[in-house]
């Protein structure tokens, strides 16, 4: 009856059978919801957010009293507490995109909040902190989905992440690692997973630290929320030249993932890439021979060797540096073990794509993927014979 | 429709073959003959038309034409699949002592006879 009175907008009749009620029963949740409604029609924030913290007392999950705290809280400017609220809703019912836009747009809200910055900061100008802001926010969403162990949602918010800051190698890397994460997830365990290919880095493995804790406590507390923040807020802006600055890895780490324009190389160019650690630059030098004979054979256009995460290790002949290509490359290969897997096939060892003008040879090789572009015109015999003797070689080494 | 026909006729010529199907683009086999109970080709069919269009946009994006043709080889078997026309593609599963040359050719002969079919 007092909601209808609301509804109404007699809002005295509403509160007044609001108390009667709530006198006989305390713990009627309804009732506080309704006076907070009528407490928030007065402009009364305060009171209308005591009421709908009650109502939260007593029903820990009622998504309507943390969706009006959560606006309520936005009209306060306090930030931080509505994204308590609307992560709350988010934790209850992770498809509620409405909740996920709001929730982004406080954790933009929270991030453009005045704040004691760096000097730096200060310098920045308005437009770089909004658009530097709905990245933070982003990346924010894509590390609470982490969190709840929402890979695939994660994946999607890196990727559009990525689409606005194509040069964002920390981006990159953490979409590789978490799809590497899902396909690992989907089958078990990966065909000859490699152990790690990332030199120490504190930032990523806080984020690990992050993700594996999510099984412990699926709700975000405040600090979870400040400490993505502050990653972010660390490797946000992590352009191409301050890049060396920020990650505490080494130097060639990174220049292996800032791909240059498209360009061609010349066979004798072997591209000294980003070795993952796993590849010594030993073994990098004996794969470059090996790969660089295989080259040799008439017909093959390109060799390269990436890890299984899908960074190139070492690559031979034409080069177009395309990242989405190996990329794409390395999910055939993942797809396929996957598929060989469900399918009781045992462990893939190689696909092979023939097309019109050429062919995409993907090969379980050195604890990577070897992957070879050849003509139509090659001798595919003669090209397995040389992948063997290449599989040989690399035994050896190892 | 021939078509069971077709693909016993090709696991006849081919030594070490397991089993075959046409299978369409979406995943769904049309028809399929197997030699062999604990291999579900079926399922194989299925399971693969994922990875022949992602074959079919990696070779269009390596600037290498239309995908013809995908060969899987794993510890247990070896699976030819070619494409029949845009929509179909038919799958040979070998042993890994199966003659792969002999599997290819008898697919190539067999595309256009699905393809007549089918038309």
């Amino acid at each position: 009856m007092a909601e209808a009175y609301r509804k109404e907008g007699s809002l005295d009749d509403a509160f007044r059978v609001c108390r009667k009620g709530l006198e006989k029963n305390p713990d009627y949740s309804n009732a506080h919801l309704v006076l907070g409604r009528i407490y928030q029609g007065q402009n009364k924030l305060d009171d209308a957010i005591s009421e709908f913290k009650k109502v939260l007392e007593i029903d820990p999950e009622n998504l309507m009293a943390h969706s009006l705290l959560g606006s309520l809280f936005m009209q306060k400017f306090d930030y931080k507490a509505a994204i308590d609220e609307y992560q709350a809703i988010f934790t209850l019912n992770p498809d509620d995109e409405e909740t996920q836009k709001l929730l982004k747009v406080a954790i933009e809200k929270a991030a453009n909040a005045p704040q004691t910055g760096s000097s730096n900061e200060s310098k920045e100008s308005s437009a770089e902190k909004k658009t530097d802001s709905g990245s933070m926010a982003s990346a924010t969403m894509a590390e609470l989905y982490l969190k709840q162990g929402h890979l695939d949602k994660a994946v999607e918010t890196y990727e559009e992440l990525l689409k606005k800051d194509p040069n964002n190698a920390a981006t990159r890397k953490k979409i590789v690692e978490l799809k590497e994460k899902i396909a690992v997830d989907s089958f078990g365990s990966a065909p000859n997973k490699v152990e790690s290919h990332h030199a120490p880095n504190l930032k990523t493995e806080k984020a690990k630290q992050a993700h594996l804790n999510k099984e412990k406590d699926s709700k975000f507390s405040d600090d979870d929320i400040l400490q993505v923040m502050a990653m972010n807020r660390n490797d946000k802006v992590a352009k191409p030249s301050e890049k060396q600055d920020l990650i505490e890895s080494p130097k060639t780490d990174m220049k292996t993932e800032v791909k240059e324009p498209e360009k061609k190389k010349s066979l004798s160019e072997s591209q000294p890439v980003l070795p993952p650690h796993q590849f010594s630059q030993a073994r990098i030098d004996v794969l470059k021979g090996v790969l660089a004979e295989l080259a040799s054979i008439t017909g093959i256009r390109r060799c390269f060797l990436t890890s299984l995460e899908g960074i190139s290790v070492v690559s031979v002949g034409e080069n177009s540096n395309n990242d989405s290509l190996e990329k794409q490359i390395l999910s055939i290969f993942k797809e396929t073990s996957h598929s060989a897997d469900k399918l009781h096939q045992g462990s893939l060892q190689q696909v092979l794509v023939t097309a019109e003008t050429g062919h995409i040879l993907l090969v379980s090789f050195a604890g990577g993927i070897l992957v070879v572009l050849a003509d139509h015109q090659i001798n595919l015999g003669m090209l397995r014979l040389a992948m063997d003797g290449a599989a040989k070689k690399v035994e050896k080494v190892n | 429709m021939d078509f069971k026909k077709i693909l016993e006729e090709m696991l006849e010529n081919v030594e070490g073959s397991i089993g075959s199907s046409l299978v369409g683009m979406d995943g769904i086999v049309i028809d399929q003959v197997s030699r062999n109970n604990s291999f579900d080709i079926n399922a194989v069919g299925a399971e693969y038309s994922s990875i022949i269009k992602n074959a079919m946009r990696a070779s269009a994006n390596f600037g290498l034409g239309n995908t013809a043709e995908i060969l899987i080889t794993t510890d247990k078997a070896t699976m030819i699949m070619m494409l029949v026309g845009k929509s179909y593609f038919v799958a040979l599963a070998l042993n890994l002592d199966g003659n792969l040359g002999r599997g290819r050719l008898e697919l190539k002969k067999a595309i256009p006879k699905f393809e007549k079919e089918l038309s």
